[in-house]
């Protein structure tokens, strides 16, 4: 008999190699099934456009475009918005985080004005940034900033409280600066749930992209998708939902793959 | 005057919340020279990893003083190594960058760094495994990197808060040898505290048996075990011997009365 390796009572060891597969196999027969119900007529294509349908409409979305811009100038608007929203949570919410896990002071300040925005649906403060902010691209930056900002600053925060005491004594030990401990120890030994936090960040910002682009936008993802639900454009809709998602599910693997090659120790001590 | 000295030393940890006063230390008197290896023993609870922290310079006394050459400890120094029982090392270098911290924090240049690094790995004898990364190694490895860290700085002084007290038996015998062979060579005062009775009597030159609540010192024995280990008598001889199984049962009888032997 060969050896096997002793199961995890959870199967967690049996789903971690299974589990590409099961997603894969899930995610097909979720498309045989949309084929199937259109095809078999049992969904009007008002509301349920046939798969060939939302296929051609991409093409189309591409080339003619809808509603004044092309799918990739759409798209290029609302990658800007995400990104630059992203880039900008990335320069303050890190080091604030950083800065709330060193300094009782920085959590007390900081600490209820994150946890009461937090949970507040974007929709809830956009009325309040039309006002303070117009109708232009900033307001729209600032509503995705503020959803990505919670999550990267809180797990920051966690991520240098999370450091082991022990490898901050031993810093001291051998001679460390605060600042040389912040940059060897406190911020690689918190990276791992930084790069948690800008992952689940990232998600929240295409979540909140669909509420920015709702007031006086004229391009953008969720604009056009908005735009779309006015005509009853449900092919649009549904390419504009499909390529939402499928950029953001191609920027989180691009973060797993960034957490492989920043932080292989991540799980190991 | 002696080169480390703690004078009527106290710490109590103060009332929090619902937990009353901890008396971790209570009048502790000790003094310490400059290359002796100090074994500090005792129950959970009895303050010893207090009294290392005291002059690592981790925590200050509540009362009395700590001296080092006369001066008293304010904190953390280049001077005082340290070797922690676990989670010390800094998993995102490799095995030469973690031995290499010290000097880097130093701003030791780059050529003198490197002469040293290998030194210490030599050592340690890990040089072979210098540019793996420090999760793959095994524990007792670990340790060894830990050890060729503190040392690598060159201190006056090495903490060890139960550095082997997460290995398995044999590794933890070999280390035994690696600490006494490192000691013996550079005489350095080193302070270990242990779990082990029998770990305590095989390397220290002196034991400091303590007990809990409060923490004290119930008794300072001069020990010669590790000297004879040195000469080149047979570690299992040493540990079987009549001499060695006495003192281990006197020190049994202080730490656990009722229980007798268990550790």
């Amino acid at each position: 008999m060969t050896g096997q390796p002793v199961k995890d009572p959870l199967f967690r060891h049996y789903l971690a190699r299974k589990t590409l597969l099961i997603s894969l196999v899930t995610s097909l027969l979720l498309v045989v099934l949309w084929w199937l119900v259109t095809a078999m007529g049992w969904v009007k294509p008002l509301f349920l456009p046939s798969p060939g349908q939302v296929l051609s409409k991409l093409g189309e979305l591409f080339s003619t475009g809808f509603a004044n811009a092309t799918l990739w100038e759409h798209a290029r608007a609302s990658l800007f918005r995400v990104f630059s929203a992203f880039a900008l949570a990335c320069l303050t919410a890190i080091p604030l985080g950083i800065f709330m896990g060193i300094h009782d002071l920085a959590k007390g300040i900081l600490d209820p004005v994150i946890e009461f925005y937090r949970p507040l649906p974007p929709l809830a403060y956009l009325p309040l940034i039309i006002i303070w902010l117009g109708i232009g691209e900033t307001a729209k930056v600032v509503l995705i900033y503020l959803a990505v900002f919670a999550p990267v600053c809180l797990s920051t925060r966690a991520g240098v409280r999370s450091v082991a005491r022990e490898k901050i004594l031993a810093a001291a030990t051998l001679g460390a600066s605060r600042a040389q401990i912040i940059r060897h120890i406190v911020i690689p030994g918190a990276l791992p749930e930084i790069l948690t936090g800008l992952r689940v960040g990232i998600g929240f910002g295409w979540t909140t992209l669909v509420a920015a682009e709702m007031v006086a936008a004229t391009s953008g993802l969720g604009f056009m998708v908005l735009n779309a639900k006015d005509f009853l454009a449900t092919d649009v809709v549904l390419t504009g939902i499909l390529v939402i998602g499928g950029i953001a599910y191609g920027f989180d693997m691009f973060m797993r793959l960034l957490e492989r090659w920043l932080v292989p120790w991540k799980g190991q001590e | 005057m002696s080169f480390i000295a703690y004078e009527d030393v106290s710490v109590v940890f103060p009332a929090t919340g619902k937990k009353e006063a901890v008396t971790a230390l209570e009048d502790i008197h000790l003094q310490l020279e400059p290359t002796e290896l100090v074994v500090v023993i005792g129950r959970s609870g009895c303050g010893k990893t207090t009294l290392l922290n005291l002059l690592a310079g981790f925590m200050s006394p509540s009362k009395g003083r700590v001296l080092m050459d006369g001066l008293p400890i304010v904190g953390p120094g280049v001077e005082r190594g340290a070797v922690f029982q676990k989670n010390a090392l800094m998993p995102w270098f490799n095995v030469r960058k973690n031995v290499e911290l010290g000097l880097i924090f130093q701003k030791i240049s780059a050529e003198a760094r490197k002469a040293r690094v290998e030194e210490c790995l030599a050592w340690v004898g890990l040089e072979e495994f210098a540019n793996h990364r420090v999760y793959e190694l095994s524990g007792g490895m670990q340790q060894r990197v830990g050890i060729a860290r503190a040392l690598a700085g060159d201190p006056r002084i090495l903490l060890m808060d139960e550095p082997l007290g997460a290995l398995d038996a044999l590794t933890r015998e070999t280390l035994q040898e690696l600490v006494l062979d490192i000691w013996n060579k550079s005489h350095k005062l080193i302070l270990l505290i242990t779990h082990s009775i029998e770990e305590a009597l095989f390397m220290g030159t002196k034991l400091v048996v303590m007990t809990p609540r409060p923490g004290r010192i119930h008794k300072v024995y001069p020990l010669d075990f590790c000297q004879k280990f040195i000469a080149g008598d047979d570690a299992r001889a040493i540990k079987s011997s009549p001499e060695f199984i006495a003192l281990r049962e006197e020190i049994m009888g202080v730490i656990h009365p009722k229980e007798g032997g268990a550790l």
